[in-house]
């Protein structure tokens, strides 16, 4: 092999190194943007806001839920509301014996 | 030779070329899990965050609204039985005011101081009353004093206290005052009240559903004999003993009261207000559905009573409806004593 063949090679050599070197190198600062990013992303003020979209998610849920239990003790109300006065003065009658009885 | 020379280092290149797409590519996979993991974990630690916030938030919900509810209750409640209260105080006072002789006061106001007698255990009282009544004891005074000697052996001696602002009965002291009985109307209307709350707030319905139900799970057990009775509408229903009492609770809706008998089921929906369509259409589809070839007896109590329309939904279903009036009519018929 001629001189001038074997610095052609080394050159060429050399070429591919710098082209591995620099992807070396970009990856390194690819995978380092990760990190920065990562760390970013498990910040309180980001977990802070995911928590807040979450929380609105539950509450609505939670809504739904009170509904239901509004609706539970509506029968209990309804009743409430519809006791008459000849309801009462049934009972007034009942009372009115106890007391003048002294029973 | 020149041009193998240019494929040597061509390949070289080439090679290169390729590795550092391969570093780039892991660098790029590495970077895209790093990222996803941290998203992940802040995904974790937010969903229990937020889980910590929004089940500390429905405990506390839960616990306002079921204090609030709890509350206007309990609010309905005291305003109902503070009309019953003033309801009975007003009836009385017209009793007392407007038929003395009718319901013989003057036998009560003698059987009140006769139970101070008693209660005291002493022979000396000093009695205050409103002014009609105080007037009212003075007139008799001397025909008391003598049936109370008669009656339990007492020579007791009366004098007249203050005039005191109440609708009746009397409030007797001992001289020294350490001794007092309150028979006035006015307490006597509270100790009714709070001696019969029990039965009042059964008759009335101021109980909860779970306390109504448990009512008429208690009555239909106490039926110990074939029960001939009328629905609200005069339709003959017979209530037969129950063998096996038991409740279905589904998440389309519930039969209070499944009573097997000898030869037949009885299923009853009960609620505290009214009978209207859409409890009806619960009932008898969770009917339809758990005992479609049982041919069942249907009972709906509705203590509230009910409107045409449901009437006519309850007949058309072949359902027997029952109010209060017809619970009570069961009640006494069987001497259950839980409503009456």
């Amino acid at each position: 092999m001629s001189i001038a063949i074997a610095i052609r090679v080394a050159m060429a050599e050399k070429k591919a190194k710098e082209i591995i070197r620099k992807a070396e190198e970009e990856a390194r600062k690819i995978i380092e943007n990760a990190k920065v990013q990562g760390r970013s992303i498990v910040s309180e003020r980001y977990i802070l806001q995911l928590v807040n979209e979450f929380v609105e998610k539950y509450r609505k849920k939670l809504e739904r839920q009170i509904e239901k239990l509004e609706l539970r003790y509506d029968e209990e109300f309804e009743r409430l509301t519809l006791i008459s006065d000849e309801e009462l003065n049934e009972v007034v009658e009942t009372l009115v014996e106890v007391v003048l009885s002294g029973r | 030779m020149g041009g193998e020379l240019e494929s040597f280092i061509q390949n070289i290149l080439q090679n290169a070329e390729k590795e550092a797409q391969r570093i780039l590519e892991e660098a790029r996979q590495e970077a895209r899990r790093i990222i996803e993991e941290a998203e992940q974990r802040a995904r974790r630690e937010a969903e229990k965050r937020a889980k910590e916030i929004i089940e500390s938030e429905r405990s506390r919900i839960f616990d306002e609204e079921l204090r609030k509810i709890r509350r206007e209750k309990a609010e309905l409640k005291g305003k109902i039985l503070e009309k019953l209260r003033n309801k009975l105080r007003e009836e009385i006072k017209t009793k007392v005011r407007t038929s003395i002789e009718e319901i013989n006061y003057g036998d009560i106001l003698y059987r009140l101081i006769r139970e101070a007698v008693l209660e005291l255990g002493v022979d000396k009282l000093i009695i205050s009353a409103n002014p009609r009544d105080l007037e009212f004891i003075k007139s008799r005074l001397r025909d008391i004093k003598r049936k109370i000697k008669e009656d339990i052996g007492v020579d007791i001696d009366i004098t007249f206290g203050d005039k005191i602002d109440v609708i009746g009965g009397i409030i007797a002291r001992t001289p020294s005052g350490d001794k007092v009985y309150n028979a006035t109307l006015d307490a006597l209307v509270e100790q009714a009240i709070s001696k019969n709350i029990t039965k009042i707030a059964r008759r009335l319905g101021l109980i909860s559903q779970n306390r109504f139900r448990r009512l008429i799970h208690k009555l239909f057990s106490k039926i110990n004999r074939p029960l001939e009775i009328e629905d609200s509408g005069g339709n003959k229903v017979v209530l037969h003993p129950c063998k096996n009492i038991y409740l279905i609770t589904t998440e389309h809706g519930r039969i209070d009261l499944v009573c097997e008998a000898d030869n037949t089921i009885t299923l009853v929906y009960a609620t505290l207000g009214r009978a209207t369509a859409k409890k009806i259409e619960e009932f008898t589809s969770i009917v339809n559905s758990q005992f479609v070839d049982k041919n069942p007896q249907k009972v709906f109590i509705a203590f509230s009573g009910s409107d045409k329309e449901s009437e006519g939904l309850l007949r058309k279903n072949n359902i027997l409806l029952l109010t209060k009036k017809e619970l009570f009519r069961i009640d006494r018929e069987i001497n259950a004593g839980i409503f009456e």
